[in-house]
């Protein structure tokens, strides 16, 4: 087991590379010229010249990235065109708020989720489960940052319950998370779905209730933990929706992450901010897959004997 | 002879899925309004009671009224008819960028798949680096490098999603690789393309259709997402998620604005979504149950 995680986790630093690599060379290619862009159009030639030199930006794409992952690796994403601010500590200051969302939002959507397929898939072709599997196919379709403006007309501005904008209070992240979270309720519950019905016909359920176990106990323990792989995966895939989906929500619900900070960034062409939180997020993506890989292998002892048998 | 035989099981075979497909009456909902965006894409132009960009000063913040059937936006534009206009740019989005994709992805994932090897071994390595990126972070990124627009929104949003089509189409051509008509093409000395584009791909092709179906979806979501960040589509441009976009701050005094492109995002990706779910089980009645 404890092989396994190492290996994953040094599996992660080939990735990270090919990451940094890949969102350096797509920033690189951006049209508009950085130096222009930080100094304004007064600038004289000699003035961005100094500002392109300054700024590495004469030097190779090689030498450029070389220098950008010199600074990723001491904790440097640069600093900013427009506000001279320090990427990193920027960040840092932001991502608690955007964290906070996303994993509020997808702790959620497992607990509203899951047990909805859970029922679905027992009460298949009932009147429930075809009501679920409605709600749950509405709310995948519609764009989360259109859920969120419609909590706001509903909870704030019809009914005055709730805070529309801010961070002051705990209500504050009520609506952004429900708004970040119908969507990934709605997948888990049509995974969780097919994949217990995939599994409630096997025969060690027909055994499990034909030797007597209560019906609640065949569906939770002997058919839930088989069918939890497929779920796993769908819940690890849509981590990074939540990344996204609280990055737009924030914007709708004004809270100071890093959703606003890199939406700011796109409108300026602030392309070291676009670049620095990308990365940031992909880093976090990254971690956040690694731990599904790691969850695996604790649910499924499939998994885990592959290893042991390697070991050998 | 075994020409004969194979045509009339393929057109029985299409023809099985139809009948499947028809009997859920989901998915032919689904089809009905896909079909009924089409016509209204293709027919705007007579369809639209006023242009999407023509603004009217003396009509502006309209409620719903017989002359303007949905209201009409902070410019006096009638919402009705840029929505109806945006048909166009949101499906052309999302058709495109899914074409794209979908073109890229099934090359890529159809040679890898066939010869396998290290070129396989090199480009998986490369999708799993490409896919520790999130879709949408992805196309934020290339949009902001390409800048806002709609035909940057297309390329933005093709690149992102092909590596999920490679590695679908490479999982679905190993499977028919060991198989013994491809034996066979290769026994008469067939080529590798012809074996690749005549047996390979056609075979192959099933799981791939419900992935492209469901994804013209998801695209028109991100192309709404692209736009509300600023890039995407730009004004005056009816696009539907720019539309929203320019809703936003209106939403306290007008909420009619934001309910009617959000309601056509929602149906339109509600449609594909169901007739991708229909045919996923009219291609394959065993994961019906």
């Amino acid at each position: 087991m404890l092989r396994y995680i190492l290996k994953r986790l040094l599996w992660l630093i080939p990735i990270l590379l090919g990451v940094s690599i890949l969102i350096f060379t797509i920033m690189y290619f951006s049209t508009g010229d950085p130096a222009r862009i930080m100094l304004g159009s007064m600038a004289t030639e000699e003035q961005l010249e100094e500002a392109r030199e300054e700024m590495g930006l004469n030097k190779g794409f090689v030498e450029q990235y070389l220098d950008f992952l010199n600074g990723v690796i001491h904790l440097d994403l640069g600093t900013s065109y427009v506000s001279k601010q320090d990427v990193f500590s920027e960040i840092m200051t932001r991502a608690p708020y955007t964290i906070r969302v996303a994993v509020i939002s997808l702790f959620l959507s497992i607990i509203i989720g899951v047990p909805l397929g859970i029922v679905s898939a027992v009460n298949q072709y009932s009147w429930k489960d075809n009501l679920a599997m409605l709600i749950s196919m509405v709310f995948v379709s519609m764009p989360n940052f259109w859920v969120a403006m419609l909590l706001v007309l509903l909870f704030s501005l019809q009914l005055g319950w709730l805070p529309a904008v801010g961070v002051s209070s705990w209500t504050c992240y009520i609506m952004p998370c429900i708004a970040v979270s119908l969507a990934g309720a709605a997948t888990f519950s049509r995974q969780t779905r097919s994949s217990m019905l995939e599994v409630i016909r096997q025969d060690y359920i027909v055994t499990a209730r034909a030797k007597g176990v209560k019906e609640n106990k065949v569906i939770m323990k002997h058919a839930l933990k088989n069918a939890l792989i497929p779920i796993i995966t769908v819940i690890g895939g849509r981590v990074g929706n939540m990344l996204g989906g609280a990055l737009i929500a924030e914007t709708v619900f004004s809270i100071p992450g890093m959703g606003v900070y890199i939406l700011n960034a796109i409108n300026n062409r602030d392309y070291p901010v676009v670049r620095g939180t990308a990365l940031v997020i992909c880093i976090w993506f990254s971690v956040c897959m690694l731990a599904v890989d790691i969850v695996y292998a604790l649910v499924d002892p499939r998994i885990r004997s592959q290893f042991a048998r390697k070991k050998r | 002879m075994a020409a004969q035989t194979s045509t009339v099981k393929k057109t029985n075979r299409t023809k099985e899925v139809w009948r499947r497909l028809l009997k859920n009456r989901l998915a032919v909902a689904g089809l009905i309004f896909i079909l009924f965006l089409f016509v209204v894409m293709i027919f705007a132009d007579q369809l639209a009671p006023y242009g999407y960009a023509d603004q009217d000063f003396s009509a502006t913040y309209q409620g719903p009224s017989a002359a303007h059937w949905l209201g009409t936006d902070h410019l006096g534009r009638d919402i009705l008819s840029r929505l109806i206009y945006g048909s166009r740019v949101s499906m052309e989005i999302a058709l495109l960028s899914v074409a794209i994709s979908a073109a890229i992805g099934v090359a890529v994932g159809a040679l890898a798949g066939f010869y396998g090897g290290v070129v396989d071994n090199l480009l998986m390595r490369f999708l799993d680096i490409y896919q520790s990126i999130p879709v949408l972070i992805l196309s934020i990124a290339i949009a902001t490098s390409l800048g806002p627009g709609v035909l940057n929104t297309i390329l933005a949003l093709a690149i992102s999603v092909c590596p999920q089509y490679a590695r679908m189409m490479r999982a679905s051509i190993m499977t028919v690789r060991d198989k013994e008509y491809i034996e066979a093409a290769t026994a008469i000395n067939a080529s590798n393309a012809r074996i690749i584009l005549k047996h390979a791909i056609p075979n192959a092709f099933s799981p791939m259709i419900v992935n492209i179906t469901m994804s013209i979806g998801s695209s028109m979501l991100t192309a709404a997402t692209l736009s509300f960040v600023g890039l995407g589509a730009q004004p005056p441009s009816p696009e539907w998620g720019a539309m929203l976009t320019a809703a936003k701050n209106y939403i306290r005094d007008y909420p009619y604005m934001i309910t009617s492109p959000g309601v056509c995002i929602m149906l339109s990706v509600l449609s594909f979504n169901v007739l991708g779910d229909g045919l996923r089980d009219a291609l394959d009645p065993r994961l019906k149950n």
